[in-house]
C-alpha cells in the first residue's frame, strides 16, 4: 500500500472560516437589499440631488440653462419671508393650520382612545374598527366625499346645522372657514392616533391606578398623576408625528384646488402647495429644492426642541434620571 | 436602561427618517420635491410599446417608433382612449402593408391623466426622453411648454403639405408671438355659445334666444329687443328661482334657497368668460405693458353682479352643491342658460336617474356687448412635436394621419377647421346625441356661425411670463364666486399690478 501525500493540502493554511456573526450580517444585509437599495436610490440620493439643486436656477423646461447660483435661492426665499410674499403667506398658512389641528386631533384622538379603553364599554372592537375605518380611506377620495359634506348648500353638514336653526358656513368657499374644514377633515382620521395611544393605555399598570384609589383621588387625579405621565411617551411620539404630518400637508389642499393657488382667498396655499407651484408650474426647479429645504430645516428644529424639552415632560418608566 | 436606549433611539430614528421625508417627500400626503420620480401609469394607457422608450429608437423588426403622447387636453375618457388606441392599430396595420422603402413606423399610444399630464410631460422632457407627438392640446395648455415644440413650417414644406386650405386666423393663431414658429396645425375648433334648456324657458313661458346673429329677442311683454348681454341679464333673473317659485326679480325672492339659474359660465376662467364680452388682452400691443380692457372689466362686472346683486349665477358654494351637479352646472338641468364650448358635449347629461335631467336644448348666438358686437370665444386644439424628437419626420407623419380621423375628432368634441362642416355635425355629432337625447334637434349653424366672430386675439393667446401671469388673475378671478362686497374697482387694478409685476419679471 503505497500512500500518496497531498504535500499542497498538508502544508497550506486552513482556510479562514467566516464568524457565524458576520455570516449572519450579511445574509441579513441581503435579504434588507432591496429595501436598502430603494432608499437609497429613491430617497437618500434624491434628498442629496435637491440639496445640489437648490444652489442652482435649474428649470424644468431649460435644463440646458443649469448654472450653480450660489445662496440666490435662500436669498428669494428670505426677501419673501419678510416681504409676505408666497413663502411668508404659506408658512403662516401652515402655522396656523397647526394650532389648529395639532390640539384638536391629538386631544380627540386621546379621548377617543381612554373611552375605548373603559371596562364598562361593549363592542369594543366594533368602536375601535369604526374609529379607524376612515383611515383606510385614500386621502384623494376622503377629501372628495368632505367637500360635498361640508358644501354650504346641500352638504350633510349644512342640513344638520340648518336643522337646528345655526347658519352654514361655506367651508371650502370661504376663506375664513376653509381651513377650519381642512382641520375637520383631518380630524376624521384620527383612528391610527388613538389606536396609538390606546396601546399605551393598556400598557399602564392597573396597580397604580389602585394605589391613587386608596390614596382618595378621583378620575382626574388617576388621569392627571398616572395616565398622562405613563403614556407620555406615546404622547410625544404622537404629537411629533403630527408636526412632521403638518409639515408635509398637500394633498387635501391640492384636492380642493388643483390650479395650487391656494383658494379661496390664498387660505390654503400651505407650504407644499406653493413648493409644488414654484417647481412644476414654474419649471422652478431649483428654488423649489431651496423651499424644500427650508421646510426640512424647520421641521428638525421643532424636532430637536421637542427632544430636548422631553426630559421635562415626558416620563420613561424605570429612568434613572 | 437599555430598553430605555433602544426607545430613544428608535425615536430618534424615526425622526431622522420622517424629517429626511418632509424635504425628500415620497409619501401620498407630500408634494412632489426637485428629486421626486414620476411614472407614468401605463396601467391606465393602451400602450403598445412601453411609455418608456426613448426617442428614435427602433423595435426588433426594424420599425421606428413614435410616441403619441396624450392627456394634456381631450383623450382621456374611456371612450376617447379605446378609439385612440383603435387609431393607433389601424395606423400601424396600415404601415406593415407600405411598400415606399422607408421604415415602417410604430406609433405607440401614452395616455396620462389630464391632472397630471403636464407635470409628467415637463419630468420627460427633462430626463430627455420627451415622446415625439404631442396633442391634442389647445393654445393654453402648449403655451405652458414655451420653446418645447418644433417649428413645423420645415416638415410642411418637405412633406408639401397643403396649409391653404386653414382660415389664415387659424394659423395665425397657432404660431410662436416670439419666435414666429408654426407650432402645430389648426385641427379642432370648439366655437363657443349660449346653450339654452328648452325645458325651462317653455315653463317659464320664455321665448327661445336668437341663433342668427343681429336677431332681435322676444320679451314676455312682446317687445322686440337686441339679443345683448344686459337682455340676457333680464331674463336671466326670470329664470332664477327659489324653492317657493319666486324669481329673482320678484319682490320675496331668496337667493339662500334658490333652485335655479338663469346663467352659468361653464368652466370658465378670467380670460375665457370676458372675451365674450369683447376680444382683448392683458398685454398691450407693445408686448410689456399690462392692461385690463374694458370690455374685460364689463364682463368681469356682468358676472360678480349676476352672482351677488341679481343671483342668477351661483356662487361658489352653489355651483359646486349636488343641486347643480358639483360644478357641471348645465348638465345639472338647474341652469336655464349658459356659455358652453363645443368641447362641453363630452359632458352632458341626460341620465332621467339623476337630478335635474333635462331633455329638450339648443344653442343660440353669443350677446352683443354694449357696443352691439359680437363675439364668441373660441378654443383650437392642434398636435404638436417635440423640438428634441430625433424622428420629426415620422410624428409628422402620424399627425398626418390622426388628425384625418374625423370619428376621432367627433369624440374629442371638435370641429374640423376645414371642410363642410355642418355635414360633420350631422355625420359625426348628431348620432352621439340620439340615445342621450331623443328627438332633440341642435342647430349646429349656430356653432359654426359663431366661428366667424371669433375672438381676435384669442383670449388664450401668449402673454409675458404665460403661467405666473394667468396664475395671478385666476387668483383674483376665483375671488369673484367666493367674495360678496368686493370693491371691483381695487380688484381690477390689484390684477393689472399683479400682471405687471409678472410682465416685467419675464425673462
Amino acid at each position: 500500500m503505497v500512500i500518496v501525500e497531498d504535500k499542497e493540502s498538508v502544508h497550506a493554511p486552513p482556510p479562514r472560516r467566516m464568524s457565524l456573526a458576520r455570516r449572519e450580517t450579511l445574509v441579513g444585509l441581503a435579504f434588507l437589499s432591496p429595501w436598502l437599495i430603494g432608499l437609497v436610490v429613491f430617497t437618500a440620493m434624491p434628498i442629496i440631488v435637491s440639496l445640489g439643486l437648490s444652489f442652482t436656477n435649474f428649470n424644468l423646461l431649460t435644463p440646458e440653462t443649469l448654472r450653480f447660483v450660489g445662496l440666490d435661492n435662500y436669498g428669494r426665499m428670505w426677501r419673501e419671508l419678510l416681504n409676505n410674499g408666497d413663502v411668508g403667506k404659506s408658512l403662516g398658512v401652515t402655522a396656523r393650520f397647526a394650532l389648529l389641528s395639532l390640539p384638536l386631533t391629538v386631544g380627540l384622538a386621546l379621548g377617543l382612545a381612554l373611552l375605548l379603553n373603559q371596562k364598562l364599554l361593549a363592542a369594543k372592537p366594533v368602536f375601535r374598527t369604526l374609529f379607524f375605518m376612515p383611515v383606510l380611506i385614500p386621502l384623494v377620495a376622503s377629501t372628495i366625499v368632505w367637500q360635498g359634506f361640508l358644501n354650504g348648500r346641500t352638504g350633510w353638514m349644512a342640513q344638520i346645522l340648518h336643522a337646528f336653526g345655526l347658519p352654514a358656513p361655506s367651508w371650502f368657499a370661504d376663506p375664513a372657514w376653509a381651513l377650519p374644514g381642512l382641520v375637520l377633515l383631518g380630524i376624521w382620521g384620527v383612528g391610527n392616533m388613538m389606536l396609538i395611544f390606546l396601546a399605551g393605555l393598556q400598557g399602564v399598570p392597573t396597580e397604580l391606578y389602585e394605589a391613587v384609589k386608596v390614596d382618595g383621588g378621583g378620575a382626574w387625579a388617576r388621569f392627571r398623576h398616572v395616565t398622562l405621565p405613563m403614556i407620555s411617551p406615546v404622547l410625544f411620539y404622537n404629537i411629533l408625528i403630527s408636526v412632521i404630518g403638518v409639515a408635509q400637508y398637500f394633498t387635501q389642499a391640492y384636492v380642493l384646488d388643483p390650479g395650487g393657488n391656494g383658494n379661496p382667498g390664498g387660505s390654503t396655499l400651505f407650504f407644499n402647495m406653493n413648493l409644488y407651484k414654484e417647481g412644476w408650474s414654474y419649471n422652478n426647479m431649483g428654488y423649489a429644492s431651496a423651499l424644500a429645504w427650508l421646510m426640512m430645516l424647520v421641521v428638525v428644529v421643532a424636532a430637536i426642541t421637542m427632544f430636548r424639552t422631553s426630559a421635562r415632560w415626558v416620563f420613561y418608566a424605570g429612568d434613572t434620571k | 436602561m437599555v430598553r430605555i436606549s433602544f426607545t430613544r433611539f428608535a425615536a430618534l430614528a424615526s425622526v431622522a427618517v420622517l424629517a429626511v421625508s418632509a424635504c425628500g417627500g415620497s409619501g401620498a400626503t407630500t408634494a412632489p420635491s426637485a428629486g421626486a420620480t414620476v411614472v407614468t401609469p401605463a396601467s391606465m394607457a393602451p400602450s403598445i410599446v412601453p411609455s418608456t422608450q426613448k426617442p428614435g429608437q427602433k423595435t426588433a423588426d426594424g420599425h421606428i417608433i413614435v410616441r403619441w403622447y396624450v392627456g394634456l387636453g381631450s383623450g382621456t375618457n374611456p371612450a376617447q382612449m379605446a378609439l385612440q388606441a383603435t387609431v393607433v392599430n389601424d395606423f400601424n396595420a396600415l404601415q406593415d402593408k407600405r411598400t415606399d422603402g422607408k421604415d415602417k413606423i410604430l406609433l405607440s399610444l401614452e395616455i396620462v391623466q389630464n391632472a397630471t399630464a403636464t407635470d409628467i410631460l415637463k419630468t420627460e422632457m427633462a430626463s430627455g426622453s420627451a415622446p415625439d407627438l404631442i396633442g391634442p392640446v389647445g393654445i393654453k395648455g402648449a403655451v405652458g411648454f414655451s420653446g418645447q415644440f418644433l417649428d413645423m413650417t420645415p416638415l410642411i414644406k418637405t412633406a408639401a403639405y397643403d396649409m391653404t386650405k386653414y382660415p389664415a386666423s387659424l394659423v395665425k393663431t397657432m404660431t410662436d408671438v416670439k419666435t414666429g414658429a408654426l407650432l402645430g396645425i389648426p385641427y379642432a375648433v370648439y366655437p363657443s355659445y349660449i346653450f339654452f334648456n328648452k325645458d325651462l324657458f317653455d315653463e317659464a313661458k320664455l321665448a327661445y334666444p336668437p341663433q342668427k346673429v343681429g336677431d332681435k329677442y322676444k320679451m314676455p311683454d312682446g317687445t322686440m329687443v337686441d339679443w345683448n348681454w344686459d337682455t340676457v341679464r333680464k331674463i336671466a333673473m326670470k329664470l332664477s328661482v327659489d324653492k317657493n317659485g319666486k324669481a329673482a326679480d320678484q319682490a320675496g325672492f331668496d337667493p339662500t334657497k334658490q333652485t335655479q339659474w338663469g346663467f352659468e359660465f361653464q368652466w370658465t376662467e378670467g380670460r375665457r368668460l370676458a372675451s365674450g364680452f369683447g376680444s382683448g388682452s392683458f398685454v398691450a400691443a407693445d408686448g410689456k405693458t399690462a392692461q385690463f380692457p374694458d370690455a374685460w372689466k364689463a364682463g368681469w362686472t356682468w358676472y360678480y353682479n349676476g352672482i351677488w346683486t341679481d343671483h342668477f349665477i351661483a356662487n361658489d358654494t352653489d355651483r359646486n352643491s349636488d343641486v347643480m351637479a358639483k360644478g357641471n352646472s348645465i348638465s345639472s338641468g338647474h341652469v336655464a342658460m349658459g356659455h358652453m364650448f363645443q368641447w362641453y358635449i363630452c359632458c352632458m347629461s341626460a341620465d332621467p336617474t339623476k337630478l335635474g335631467a333635462f331633455k329638450k336644448w339648443d344653442i343660440a348666438v353669443m350677446p352683443a356687448n354694449s357696443a352691439g358686437v359680437t363675439t364668441a370665444p373660441i378654443n383650437i386644439d392642434t398636435f404638436t412635436i417635440s423640438k428634441g424628437s430625433p424622428v420629426a419626420d415620422r410624428a409628422f407623419e402620424a399627425m398626418t394621419y390622426i388628425v384625418g380621423r374625423l370619428d376621432l375628432m367627433a369624440l374629442y368634441g371638435g370641429t374640423p377647421a376645414i371642410g363642410d362642416q355642418l355635414a360633420y355635425f350631422k355625420a359625426n355629432v348628431d348620432p352621439t346625441f340620439v340615445k342621450q337625447f331623443p328627438g332633440n334637434v341642435v342647430n349646429w349653424q349656430v356653432a359654426l356661425d359663431m366661428e366667424a366672430v371669433a375672438d381676435v386675439p384669442n383670449h388664450e393667446a401668449e402673454i409675458p411670463n404665460y403661467v405666473k401671469a394667468m396664475s395671478d388673475y385666476t387668483k383674483v378671478f376665483t375671488t369673484l364666486a367666493t367674495t360678496p362686497g368686493l370693491n371691483l374697482n381695487t380688484v381690477f387694478t390689484d390684477t393689472l399690478t399683479a400682471l405687471q409685476a409678472d410682465f416685467s419679471a419675464a425673462p
